[in-house]
């Protein structure tokens, strides 16, 4: 299902990266594809589409469907003919998914460097005239409250093609705080609308902060094989805010709140010591091994870990943090190479 | 609002604000993405949800709050003093309805002077209502000897206005306003628990001093009186002889107020006859006439003499009288005579059980006279006197009457020799009004019936009660046994002594006069008296005028006689008038002020300044 529902973006959340900085990328293709058999794989070569490249002279054996015999009776001698040429399809094409889980709306800003980073990845493809499929990942769909059970949930999609859906692509992200269209901690993602995008060649880039409930990390590690199965190529950048929040409430009273609390839960209490927080940061990891432990994912992997310093999120420098994150981690820059626009 | 649960307020408030402030939770509220994995995870044990810190003095926002709500209230405050208000105002108005509200004056009774000042009342507190807050509340009542309330509070205003002067009649003669001043200061029942805030009396009697200094509550006096001319009979006084009781003059007092009327008579008609007697008032208002110097009182054919003022005036109630004259046909006795015992002077033959002989009671009603020894030996159902008892009534009650069921009469004294008559002044013979409190609590209801007279004598050390059973009572038996007990058992001293009433007794003309007549034989004078009263030739009332409920003269009405009420039918005092219902009353400051205005505007400008100090703190 392709939405045309949109996010509002805030001014004051602006990509910390111009369009200039961003036309110095363009994705990376060959390198992650060796394997595409032939016939399969895109290039960006002279071919046979609906895009008008120019004229040419026609030639015995040529299709004479092309012939343009408007210009062949204006032009030259009576038995030259002009046949029309048109571009190849080699357009590439990468499906973005944003997590929208309520865990991503956290005074963290996680939210923004995830709706950041789709921005920034979908600039350069459109810069580039390649196809974006934007996915915002559990999130809830249209029908949410057509059933009232958990199967409503599903994601949403909007696919752009070309340089001029750049300048609607601010709002097709926000840093929405509607916790109330997030996936909830029982729900399992339903997936299977991404799934169908995931053609040969297709890089698929998954950005959050893998804390959603283990069925939903099961349920996209088997979208992500059945992607690599399809010789997509997957890559995944992990927003990681624990080590922040724990620095937050080490060593004083706190009363926890957050997505997945209910609103009368007042037992969450505690005088925070060092073995809570090491429990805690064991249950986070076992949740995260949820996914990463069924899909390897080598160098396709990164982590973008809150620092430690400044326990209020108005202290933190989300921008620095972001250009400092965009220009040094190793999926974006396998993903994404110098190069510009052709 | 009061102004202690003001200061208890602005005190509350106050605190609960400084404990407010002063207040941190203990548990800082932390959003954490993660907080899901916290869910399993052992709670503090501490129960303690907040902390006390010391106040933050510097905290200008505090200070400003505290300084807000010390302004409100300090406007509330002086909003509620400076402010008239309605709230809760309850008056109570009482209405004269005595007789002498239906005195003329001016072309119009009291009445409908009165009605007017109710009217006047209810325009006021009309007025009041119109205004925001409770509507107040009206209680109407008339008062003259009680208090009778009429309906119950009402704020439907339009209800009283439907009262005419008409409405009001007297129901007594007489006003007691020391009735209305129990009544305005009695404990509010838990029936009636309606207590007005505000009182109005409304009458023809000089305001009293406890109205003007009444403390509790403003007490609005109306006196609707003004001095006119007006006369009336005042006091009727009988000239009884000392000993015998024979009726020798009616004395009639008369009063002018005012200007006293030219050419006044009394008109006394009774037994076919009349006769007119002039009245010379003195330099004082006040006259006398003696019905001894009209022919007419000297008739044998009156018993009844009416008295009529003549002229008109403005209370024209106490111009008319009447006197009820006593029996001529008297009883004879020679008392005089010492060698022939008092009981043959009556015609019988004294056979006691000393003689052992049976009475003669040929012609003559059937009579033992005998001493408490002697009861048992009188037949069932005949009269007896009983003579000679030593023990008193007391013991008599107790021992041999109980006993003797058949006993229907008796008289007591304390010996033979009668020593208790020897300082008795006979003088107190005549028959007054039996107003003892004591007796007329206990023992009106049980023998106040026709027929039944009260007497008494008095010395320094000795009471003698005179009481007499008429023959056909039906309490002569039980019913005077237990008044006779109670009698007793109250009299500390065990002093009285009980006989019949002295009825009526003429001496022969000519005899002596009854002041040297010596004690013994005053004894048998008072002795013969009583067995003329057992034979049924009993009394007759003196005179009778008006009482409480019939200012016309009433020959149904109980024998004992009221005096007129002092006053009733005075019109000579000065009035006092009084302005309407104040509005001060419903107010405690004397000009509504509108000062409560600024401590509110300041409030509101610090209470500003505290919510920009706030918000350029949030921005910064």
């Amino acid at each position: 299902m392709i939405s045309r529902n949109s996010l509002q973006i805030r001014d004051a959340n602006s990509l910390p990266l111009s369009n200039a900085e961003l036309q110095q990328y363009r994705l990376q293709l060959d390198r992650r594809v060796p394997t595409v058999p032939p016939g399969e794989r895109l290039m960006r070569k002279r071919g046979q589409s609906l895009e008008f490249r120019e004229y040419d002279a026609y030639q015995p054996g040529d299709d004479v469907r092309f012939i343009d015999w408007r210009l062949s009776l204006s032009r030259g001698a009576p038995w030259e003919m002009w046949k029309k040429t048109f571009d190849t399809e080699e357009a590439a094409r990468i499906v973005v998914s944003v997590d929208q889980s309520a865990t991503l709306d956290a005074a963290s800003g996680k939210s923004t460097i995830a709706a950041w980073l789709a921005e920034a990845v979908s600039r350069v493809a459109l810069l580039g005239r390649d196809h974006v499929v934007l996915h915002r990942m559990w999130t809830r769909g249209e029908d949410e409250f057509a059933s009232g059970t958990d199967s409503a949930w599903r994601g949403r999609l909007s696919e752009l093609r070309g340089p001029a859906a750049v300048a609607g692509l601010r709002d097709q992200f926000g840093d929405s705080a509607d916790a109330g269209s997030r996936v909830g901690d029982s729900t399992t993602g339903d997936l299977s609308s991404v799934v169908r995008f995931l053609k040969p060649g297709v890089i698929w880039l998954i950005v959050s902060d893998f804390l959603a409930p283990p069925e939903c990390l099961q349920q996209l590690a088997a979208s992500v094989s059945a992607a690599r199965q399809r010789r997509a190529v997957v890559a995944v950048i992990e927003l990681d805010s624990w080590p922040w929040e724990r620095a937050r409430i080490a060593e004083r009273p706190v009363r926890v709140a957050g997505p997945g609390i209910g609103l009368d839960e007042d037992r969450l209490r505690f005088d925070v010591q060092n073995d809570l927080l090491e429990r805690i940061t064991q249950k986070i990891d076992a949740n995260r091994d949820t996914f990463f432990r069924r899909v390897p994912l080598g160098s396709l992997r990164s982590r973008w870990a809150w620092p430690v310093g400044g326990t209020r999120s108005s202290q933190l420098d989300l921008k620095t943090l972001f250009r400092d994150w965009f220009t040094s981690d190793s999926v974006v820059s396998d993903l994404l190479i110098p190069g510009g626009t052709q | 609002m009061s102004l202690p649960l003001l200061a208890f307020s602005s005190l509350a408030a106050m605190t609960a604000l400084t404990v407010h402030r002063m207040r941190r939770a203990r548990f800082t509220p932390v959003e954490l993405s993660t907080a899901r994995f916290f869910l399993n995870e052992p709670p503090s044990e501490s129960q303690r949800q907040w902390v006390l810190c010391p106040p933050q003095w510097r905290d200008r926002s505090y200070l400003l709050q505290m300084a807000t709500l010390a302004l409100l209230l300090l406007a509330v405050a002086v909003e509620g003093l400076t402010t008239p208000r309605a709230d809760g105002l309850r008056v109570e108005i009482f209405v004269d309805i005595s007789g002498s509200m239906d005195t003329q004056q001016d072309g119009q009774r009291r009445f409908e002077m009165a009605h007017e000042r109710l009217r006047e009342t209810l325009d006021t507190i009309e007025r009041i209502s119109a205004e925001p807050g409770e509507p107040p509340e009206v209680r109407l009542a008339t008062f003259d000897q009680d208090v009778v309330p009429r309906g119950r509070a009402t704020s439907d205003l339009a209800t009283l206005r439907k009262l005419t002067a008409r409405d009001f009649a007297p129901r007594l003669i007489g006003t007691n306003l020391a009735a209305l001043q129990r009544y305005l200061n009695r404990r509010p029942t838990s029936e009636d628990d309606w207590s007005p805030t505000h009182v109005v009396v409304i009458s023809d009697q000089p305001v009293p001093r406890w109205a003007v200094e009444s403390q509790d509550r403003p007490v609005q006096w109306l006196d609707v009186a003004r001095a006119v001319d007006s006369h009336g009979i005042t006091r009727i006084e009988p000239k009884a002889d000392a000993l015998t009781g024979r009726l020798n003059n009616v004395r009639v007092h008369l009063r002018a107020w005012g200007t006293p009327p030219a050419n006044t008579s009394l008109q006394v008609t009774g037994g076919g006859e009349q006769e007119s007697a002039a009245v010379r008032w003195d330099d004082d208002g006040y006259a006398r006439v003696n019905l001894e110097d009209l022919a007419i009182f000297h008739s044998q054919q009156a018993s009844v003499l009416n008295l009529e003022l003549s002229g008109t005036d403005a209370w024209p109630h106490d111009n008319v009288a009447a006197v009820q004259l006593p029996d001529r046909s008297e009883l004879t006795v020679r008392w005089q005579v010492t060698n022939v015992s008092p009981p043959e002077l009556a015609g019988w033959k004294l056979q006691g059980p000393a003689e052992g002989d049976a009475v003669s009671t040929a012609g003559l009603p059937s009579l033992v006279v005998t001493d408490c020894a002697g009861l048992a030996s009188v037949p069932d159902h005949v009269p007896v006197l009983l003579v000679g008892s030593p023990a008193g009534p007391r013991d008599l009650v107790q021992s041999e009457i109980e006993a003797a069921e058949k006993l229907e009469w008796f008289v007591c004294s304390v010996s033979d020799d009668q020593p208790f008559l020897q300082d008795v002044n006979l003088d107190a013979l005549e028959r007054e009004p039996f107003m003892r409190p004591e007796f007329v609590a206990d023992l009106l209801p049980a023998f106040h019936r026709a027929g039944f007279h009260h007497g008494n004598l008095r010395t320094e050390d000795v009471r003698v009660e005179l009481l007499a059973f008429p023959a056909e009572s039906e309490t002569s038996t039980a019913s005077s046994r237990m008044a006779l007990g109670r009698i007793n058992s109250k009299d500390r001293h065990g002093r009285l002594v009980w006989m019949p009433l002295l009825p009526r007794l003429s001496r022969e003309p000519g005899a002596e006069s009854p002041e040297s007549v010596d004690a013994n034989e005053a004894w048998q004078v008072v002795f013969l008296n009583s067995v003329s009263w057992l034979l049924n030739r009993g009394d007759t009332q003196l005179f009778e005028l008006t009482d409480q409920t019939h200012s016309q003269p009433n020959y149904d009405a109980a024998p004992f006689r009221l005096p007129l009420h002092p006053g009733e039918g005075d019109t000579s005092h000065a009035a006092k008038h009084q302005t309407m219902f104040d509005p001060s009353l419903r107010v405690t400051a004397e000009q509504p002020g509108r000062w409560w205005q600024l401590p509110l505007l300041l409030s509101l400008i610090v209470l500003t300044v505290e919510r920009c100090l706030v918000l350029s703190r949030g921005k910064g």
